[in-house]
């Protein structure tokens, strides 16, 4: 066989190579365009059904925005993880009485800043020396987010309380939300810190006495890590020495 | 519900095609499936995946004709959409095809199912070419049908394969070139 042929076989081969259906083709072709007519309609119906997918998704996603932005739960996400613990001084204190493990991979959250050490009442108590001693406050360092957890509700209430406390303007709301976050988490990843800075917003509101009895461990150097904030506390237990029980 | 069987003009039909009037796809189809099943056929080999690819083509007609410029007919630009789906068809087939020849080489073994008839031999004569032409590459395979089955010229067949014309004869004349040695090995093997 030649191409030629093999051409002329190929131009033979489906009815004398016409265009016109040939015989018996009619039933195939109406088959087909129903199928063709089918095929369009369910892709037709499968866009329609991702369109209402969509748009579902989009309203799930915006009633989510709209109800942090609300709450105020979104600007929580945003704002900077607490700084790290500073390291612990060479001479080990005595052995703490609560949390005597910490978990390495936890990341440690951010002292409150040199500025939000409490002056306690200046025409009542005497001024705290300037801190001389004490070694410079670190340099702000933003620790990285700590990771996700499956229960964030712990979380947002030491954020809350973090936000009221440096930027609330409020002591009594910033003691609520710390008490709101140790009732949630007495032995948290950040109890020592929130115990501290629960005890500060004690003093700002006058409750020398509580605030005393708060800060005393700390003073002594018996909570981990080992020195924590000993220095202020030292301090301000001194000058609230006489607001010992009685106010 | 009747459907003209006459053919609308080219330019209206494309335009209600671009609106996605479903209408419009099952009036291109009444219209053209005759060209595009002759030509799926010669060029697949097989009339059940011819039909698949028929159906291919006209389902993917409304997204395809976004990129029809007009300068060939809807017909052509439709053996072009035929040709774009033709690639796994012709997959499908080669193997229904080497499958159907293992079963006809055992059946050949049994006197009982020996058939001189015509029909046999056209048979055997068709799976022949569509063997032959299984040994091309897609793209000889496609600008030989076009240009030597269908007998289409060298610019209808670049338009069609959206290819340049030069690269169009380099095809076909590649594939003949193959086909010839195959044809004359085959002899000589006799």
């Amino acid at each position: 066989m030649t191409v030629d042929a093999l051409i002329d076989a190929i131009r033979a081969a489906d009815g004398d190579a016409g265009d016109g259906p040939a015989a018996g083709d009619a039933e195939l072709a109406t088959a087909t365009r129903l199928r063709v007519m089918r095929s369009l309609e369910s892709r037709a119906g499968g866009r329609h059904q991702l369109i209402g997918f969509a748009t579902a998704i989009a309203i799930l996603l915006g009633g989510t925005v709209s109800w942090a932005l609300a709450t105020g739960e979104i600007a929580a996400l945003w704002r900077p993880a607490p700084e790290p613990r500073p390291a612990a001084p060479a001479v080990a204190p005595p052995p703490s009485r609560r949390r005597p493990v910490s978990s390495p991979r936890q990341v440690p959250p951010a002292p409150p800043p040199e500025e939000m050490s409490v002056d306690p009442r200046p025409a009542q108590l005497p001024r705290p020396e300037p801190p001389e001693a004490s070694p410079p406050a670190p340099p702000p360092v933003v620790a990285p987010r700590p990771p996700r957890r499956a229960a964030p509700t712990v979380e947002v209430l030491y954020r809350r309380a973090h936000e009221l406390h440096f930027h609330g303007g409020d002591p009594a709301a910033a003691l609520v939300a710390w008490d709101a976050y140790l009732a949630a988490e007495p032995d948290g990843r950040f109890s020592i810190e929130a115990r501290y800075n629960r005890a500060l917003m004690l003093v700002r509101l006058g409750r020398y006495a509580e605030a005393r009895a708060a800060l005393v461990p700390y003073a002594r150097g018996e909570v981990m890590p080992a020195g924590y904030r000993q220095a202020e506390a030292e301090q301000l237990v001194e000058r609230l020495g006489h607001y010992d029980g009685s106010q | 519900m009747t459907l003209p069987m006459v053919a609308a003009p080219d330019d209206d039909l494309v335009a209600r095609l671009r609106a996605g009037d479903r209408q419009a796809v099952e009036q291109a189809y009444v219209a053209h499936h005759a060209a595009i099943r002759a030509f799926a056929r010669r060029l697949v080999g097989e009339p059940s995946t011819a039909e698949d690819l028929v159906h291919d083509t006209f389902v993917a007609l409304p997204r395809a004709i976004r990129g029809f410029r007009g300068e060939a007919s809807l017909r052509s630009f439709l053996v072009g959409v035929a040709v774009n789906h033709a690639k796994r068809h012709i997959r499908t087939a080669v193997r229904r095809r080497r499958a159907t020849e293992k079963l006809a080489a055992q059946q050949e073994l049994m006197p009982s199912t020996i058939d001189a008839t015509d029909i046999l031999a056209r048979k055997r004569l068709a799976d022949r070419l569509s063997a032959a032409l299984d040994e091309l590459p897609l793209e000889q395979r496609v600008v030989f049908v076009l240009c030597e089955a269908e007998q289409r010229t060298s610019v209808e067949v670049a338009a069609i394969v959206g290819a340049p014309e030069g690269t169009v004869r380099t095809r076909l004349f590649h594939a003949k070139r193959k086909l010839r040695e195959m044809l004359e090995a085959a002899e000589d093997a006799r």
